[in-house]
């Protein structure tokens, strides 16, 4: 710029028209090295690929996916920076050449120390293609936010025998597992898939299998509100605690039901009724005053104190 | 194959050559560079920059000699030349010449960029030659190309220490693809070159053109000829001049033009030659100089005269000259009645002259009394001592001559029949060259015979004087203008009639001009090519951005009231020309096709043009709500349902709409039932209801934080 400056001044002095030329040309090259990075970037887009679940304190390696939508010009000299949060340092991941229509995965990974919803800053890409006189910056639009869980960790053994959930087989009871319990007449409205066809065609009439259940425990993890001036070191432990529990419990194939002051959630056992516990969890903020806990009316609840350092007490319903 | 062969380096540094080489040659244009050097460069250079060998690099032990060699080279260069300029730039090719052959770091890159530009710059002072324009745009072509790839290999090497050169050529990034995008990025920077040269505001109404060291010597014009075969007419093409008319074509029937620059009024017997050389100013009107009012009637003929630099004064245009206007800060009139401007003009020069070409009206010729007036009469018709043979020989031409009109006319037809032009004539030793040509030779060139007839006029009584410039030259048809040279260089008589003033008769039997050119089409093309150049380029100055502004606003104004007119005939339904009418519907149609286009094409936003009405698909509405819900955090898995997404969110309180929508989707995507008003409206509804939970939810929750 200063050249082109000088450069004009000395043209105007001068009044010559060729060096009005020349003038005109670094002018060009200017303008031109101004609109053509961003012209690089555009139709670029960018696609951030998150693990399922990602948790606190636990590095989540993720995927950017970089596509270059045009579809005959290619992108040069892309520069990407991955977001960071805090104190941590970003990576920069360097493009020479992104043909038209071409995909490129970049791998990163991420680690955030708090549970809760986060908002990742937008991936920057800049380029000075092609005269490197000047660099545009992109961001595309921001992803939308990660929910990180609160922090997994494995249930010992003497903390199981604290709460005393032992499990226990308290009797078969008529169910669709796999083990014989029974041969019974058929009767309308019978799952005709488990008719014994051998039995029948013996006795002359339609059996029906009636087959073995496991016994599920039932266990209600009952998160209690701190008192006022809890640390929020001794509060995210228990959180944790209580998270690791419901996990523990649903690796098992136990019913597990998570009770806030404010929120209940069903019994359930599978993987989509765990990611409502954990992101629960993952959400709950203490409030100023504890609140009163609702009624749990199921055997074995595990009550955890979030302000109590030895948090772990079983409900003696 | 070579695309893909070729390392990356060695792609880039044959570019860098070419940069340098086309930088160097425009210093061919000027006197800086021989072509044998040139030459040798070119071939060191590019042998260097092909084989990528690096034999001939300075050795590093000899490097720290370098800076005391090239100060011994400027001394020596200077002492030999005497041109300090010069020497200095060619030490700046001998430094460019210097890095390009041992580029070690990005700074050395950058240096060779420096001195390109420099020469560039030097030979943008030097010359004014069209051969700029090829050099500027090989300059602007190389450098886009050499310029994207030092990005590229600097970007590289900056991220990726020491694998740099390996990344920049596995990416096979050099294709013909990447070739002709160079190119077209070049040529948009021409483009934008162009524009920006022609709109950046100059300062002066007149541009300074660069002063050129070659003025074309005066010849074939003087303010003195002789008889005797000085002042001979030299057969030189070069261009003295180019004339051309704004206001269209000449007229056919001034197949007689010529250009006049100044007369010789005093005769010794042996030469013409100009008396007393007074100096008066001439007076302005504004921007232009007057000199004489419209006497003829006729329309009046206007020239723009391209004049290159000449070792005289002499402005030269067509007789009779009447108004002036060109970047002179004053003007005089010289004793022959010729203009000539304050300095030697040393660099190209432009003006525009207006000038009555018309007959003397014939009432006038011959009438009156006959009466001159003394200053006239003492100066255009004193004569040395002439023999009595020419005087007879006067009065027995014009004996039938009844008025002094006709008598010059019997005149210049008697020597045009009688005589025969002819150039290189040996007169006779001893004899008195106006005796000898009348009597004996009776041919020569036209100086013989314009100084004859003036003599002759003189012993009749007529006041005369020999008029010199130029033939009207070779035309141009391409260019649309006359090319005169050196060998154009004429001279001719003017006769003084009381009452119609000075009037021109040419007694040569030379061949009136070369109506058209006898130059081939390139070379036509060529010269026309350089005019434009000169007035275009070396010579635009504000006065033509004024009229270009000015033409511009014109045009746009005359395009803004056709297309009212158009739309005004088609709205009230009344006929016009069936023909404007036709293009004013074509030019509209084709505009909407260009925008409905540039839409496809995604330049242009469709929805700028096209309003985008409710959507009918459910799965638009279904896309949307995905859409709302991402955006507030809730990101359906790739591997889930629409039901299992819908299911997952059962516990959250945007659980009822969503379900609703998703039922929705279902049953007209999957169960092809066909989407009602009344289903439509209820999405439109759901869409807006779970826009308004996930708002208080996204409150609740910035709220507890």
């Amino acid at each position: 710029m200063g050249i082109t400056c000088a450069f004009g001044f000395a043209a105007l002095i001068a009044r010559a028209n060729l060096l009005y030329l020349i003038l005109a040309m670094m002018l060009s090259f200017l303008l031109c090295s101004g609109a053509l990075p961003s012209l690089t970037l555009r139709r670029l887009s960018i696609r951030r690929i998150m693990p399922t679940r990602v948790y606190a304190g636990k590095p989540a390696p993720y995927l950017f996916v970089i596509r270059n939508a045009r579809r005959v010009v290619p992108s040069y000299t892309l520069s990407v920076v991955p977001p960071t949060l805090g104190e941590e340092t970003a990576g920069r991941h360097f493009l020479l050449k992104l043909s038209a229509g071409e995909s490129v995965n970049i791998e990163h990974s991420l680690t955030i120390k708090r549970r809760g919803l986060h908002h990742l800053p937008a991936v920057s890409v800049s380029t000075s293609f092609p005269f490197g006189l000047f660099t545009k910056r992109c961001c595309p639009t921001p992803d939308g936010p990660i929910l990180v869980l609160p922090a997994i960790r494995r249930i010992t053994a003497p903390e199981l025998s604290a709460l005393a959930v032992t499990w226990e087989r308290v009797g078969a009871r008529r169910d669709r597992s796999s083990d014989l319990y029974n041969l019974r007449d058929y009767r309308d409205g019978d799952d005709p898939r488990f008719m014994h066809w051998k039995t029948s065609a013996r006795v002359g009439s339609l059996m029906l299998r009636e087959p073995e259940t496991e016994n599920h425990p039932k266990i209600s993890v009952v998160v209690e509100d701190p008192i006022p001036g809890t640390s929020s070191g001794l509060v995210e432990a228990n959180i944790s605690l209580a998270a690791s529990l419901a996990v523990h419990a649903v690796q098992r194939g136990w019913e597990v039901q998570l009770v806030l002051a404010d929120s209940r959630t069903k019994l359930g056992s599978d993987e989509p009724h765990l990611d409502r516990i954990l992101e629960q969890l993952a959400l709950y903020e203490p409030p100023a005053n504890p609140r009163p806990l609702p009624l749990v009316n199921t055997a074995g609840a595990i009550r955890i104190k979030l302000d109590d350092s030895c948090p772990l007490r079983r409900d003696p319903t | 194959m070579i695309f893909a062969g070729m390392p990356f380096d060695r792609w880039f540094k044959i570019s860098l050559s070419l940069l340098a080489l086309d930088a160097a040659a425009g210093l061919l244009a000027t006197s800086f560079l021989s072509f044998p050097v040139f030459a040798i460069m070119a071939s060191v250079l590019l042998l260097e920059g092909w084989t990528d060998s690096g034999h001939l690099r300075i050795a590093r032990r000899l490097e720290p000699l370098m800076p005391a060699g090239f100060l011994l080279f400027l001394f020596l260069d200077y002492l030999f030349l005497r041109s300090l300029s010069a020497a200095l730039t060619r030490l700046f090719l001998a430094f460019l010449v210097y890095k390009l052959l041992d580029l070690s770091t990005h700074r050395d890159i950058l240096w060779v960029y420096l001195f390109t530009f420099i020469l560039l710059f030097v030979t943008a002072t030097q010359t004014t030659s069209p051969v700029f324009l090829g050099v500027f745009v090989g300059y602007v072509a190389l450098g886009t190309w050499s310029w994207i790839l030092f990005h590229l290999k600097r970007e590289t090497e900056t991220a990726l220490p020491g694998r740099g050169t390996a990344a920049l050529t596995e990416n096979r990034l050099i294709t013909p693809r990447f070739m002709l995008c160079s190119l077209g990025l070049a040529l948009g920077c021409l483009s934008v070159t162009l524009g920006l040269f022609f709109m950046i505001p100059r300062v002066d109404l007149a541009s300074l053109n660069q002063i050129t060291q070659h003025s074309i010597p005066a010849s074939g014009y003087a303010n003195r000829t002789s008889l005797q075969g000085l002042g001979v007419i030299e057969l030189d093409p070069t261009v003295v001049m180019r004339v051309a008319f704004p206001n269209g074509s000449p007229p056919q029937e001034h197949f007689n033009l010529r250009w006049r620059g100044t007369s010789l009024d005093a005769f010794d017997g042996q030469a013409w030659f100009q008396g007393t050389l007074t100096r008066p100013v001439l007076e302005r009107d504004g921007r232009d100089f007057v000199f004489a009012q419209p006497m003829t009637g006729q329309p009046l003929f206007v020239q723009e005269i391209s004049l290159e630099p000449l070792s005289g004064r002499q402005l030269f245009a067509a007789p009779t000259l009447l108004r002036l206007q060109g970047p002179f800060p004053a003007l005089h009139f010289d004793s022959g009645d010729g203009i000539v401007v304050p300095a030697k003009i040393d660099r190209p020069l432009r003006y525009v002259a207006v000038s009555d070409l018309g007959p003397p009206r014939p009432e006038r010729l011959g009438a009156g009394d006959g009466l001159i007036a003394p200053k006239i009469s003492e100066r255009y018709l004193a004569l040395p001592a002439v023999s009595s043979r020419v005087k007879a020989l006067a009065r027995e031409i014009t004996e039938a001559a009844p008025t002094p009109y006709a008598a010059a006319l019997l005149i210049e037809g008697y020597l045009k029949t009688q005589f025969l032009y002819r150039l290189g004539v040996t007169p006779t030793p001893g004899a008195d060259p106006l005796e000898d040509f009348l009597f004996t030779q009776k041919q020569g060139h036209c100086e013989y015979f314009a100084g004859s007839m003036a003599v002759l006029l003189r012993t009749l009584g007529i006041p005369s004087r020999v008029a010199t410039g130029f033939q009207k030259g070779e035309w141009n048809n391409i260019g649309r203008f006359y090319t005169v040279r050196q060998r154009d260089a004429h001279a001719w008589v003017e006769a003084y009639f009381p009452e119609s003033g000075w009037v021109s008769f040419d007694p040569s039997a030379r061949a009136e001009g070369r109506a058209a050119s006898r130059d081939g089409w390139t070379a036509r093309a060529v010269e026309a090519f350089r005019l434009r150049w000169t007035r275009y380029v070396i010579q635009y100055n504000v006065g033509d951005q004024i009229g270009m502004a000015t033409s511009i606003r014109n045009k746009l104004q005359e395009g803004f009231s056709w297309l009212a007119r158009g739309w005004n005939r088609l709205a009230s339904g009344t006929s016009g020309p069936p023909r404007e009418l036709a293009e004013f519907v074509t030019i509209c149609m084709a505009g909407l096709g260009l925008i409905v286009w540039l839409s496809i094409q995604r330049v242009i936003p469709a929805r700028l043009f096209f309003r985008r009405g409710r959507p009918r698909s459910p799965v638009v509405f279904y896309e949307r709500m995905l859409r709302l819900l991402t955006h507030r955090g809730y990101i359906r898995p790739v591997n889930s349902t629409a039901r299992e997404f819908s299911s997952s969110l059962a516990e959250h309180p945007v659980h009822e709409p969503v379900a609703e929508i998703t039922a929705l989707y279902e049953r007209v995507r999957f169960g092809r039932e066909l989407l009602s008003q009344a289903d439509e409206r209820r999405a439109v509804e759901l869409l807006g209801t779970l826009r308004s939970v996930t708002r208080r939810a996204a409150g609740r929750m910035a709220g507890r934080r």
